[in-house]
């Protein structure tokens, strides 16, 4: 195992910037919880932003970055002129 | 989570009597040992006490019991640059059901009572009224998420 040397590779995980789905709902939703002193039924409709944003999180498909096929793809392009 | 098959999922059943899986979910987590008739009647009479004594119908006063327990964050550590903090996190509904459940059911284990039914009972009409050791243990969790608000960035 183990990759060969001359392989163009990159880790997506560093090159993507991490969104934070659902950050702001969950941000109002505890701001209002402090204002109504942890009274839910006060926040309702926050609660209920908060859950149809995770609602629509789940459902979305996960989008994985192809960078590294492409890299690949080049690289075999790259050693075939050479 | 295996690279060569895909797990299919499992289709939830619902319940014999009342038809609903919510209360399946329920009867499951009161199982204990392999005995699921024990379970079914601890949580049938438990329903029949809630009958008695609120007039009102069972199921309705366990799904409102089960949305005031259901907390719709938590906390979660997470070791940023070498001091490991509390990181506050949304629940998935889901997660947040079977928790809720999870909690309804320690506490009313906790409690004091003839037994598990009656406890059980008791621990759902005040869960439903907003009282109880279960609704505390919630907003417990929501204080602890909105305490440490600050972190949420590090998610």
């Amino acid at each position: 195992m183990g990759r060969k040397a001359g392989v163009m590779r990159v880790n997506p995980k560093t090159l993507t910037r991490k969104t934070l789905p659902c950050f702001q709902e969950m941000l109002i939703f505890l701001s209002c919880i402090q204002k109504f002193n942890y009274d839910d039924d006060k926040c309702a409709a926050e609660k209920r932003a908060l859950n149809m944003c995770m609602e629509l999180q789940a459902k979305q498909p996960k989008q994985s970055s192809t960078i590294n096929y492409h890299l690949q793809r080049i690289s075999r392009m790259m050693k075939a002129t050479k | 989570m295996s690279r060569r098959s895909i797990i299919e999922k499992k289709t939830i059943k619902s319940d014999p009597i009342y038809r609903n899986r919510l209360v399946n979910m329920m009867v499951n987590r009161i199982l204990k040992n392999g005995k699921k008739s024990l379970a079914y009647r601890i949580f049938y009479k438990a329903m029949k006490n809630i009958k008695q004594k609120t007039k009102k119908n069972p199921l309705s006063i366990l799904r409102q019991a089960i949305h005031r327990v259901t907390p719709n964050v938590t906390i979660k550590a997470r070791r940023v640059g070498g001091s490991t903090y509390q990181v506050p996190v949304e629940i998935k509904s889901a997660q947040g059901k079977a928790l809720a459940i999870c909690w309804l059911l320690r506490a009313s284990k906790k409690r004091l009572g003839r037994n598990m039914a009656f406890k059980l009972s008791y621990e759902l009409i005040d869960a439903a009224r907003d009282s109880g050791e279960a609704i505390r243990k919630k907003e417990e969790t929501h204080r602890m998420a909105e305490a440490n608000r600050a972190f949420a960035h590090f998610r």
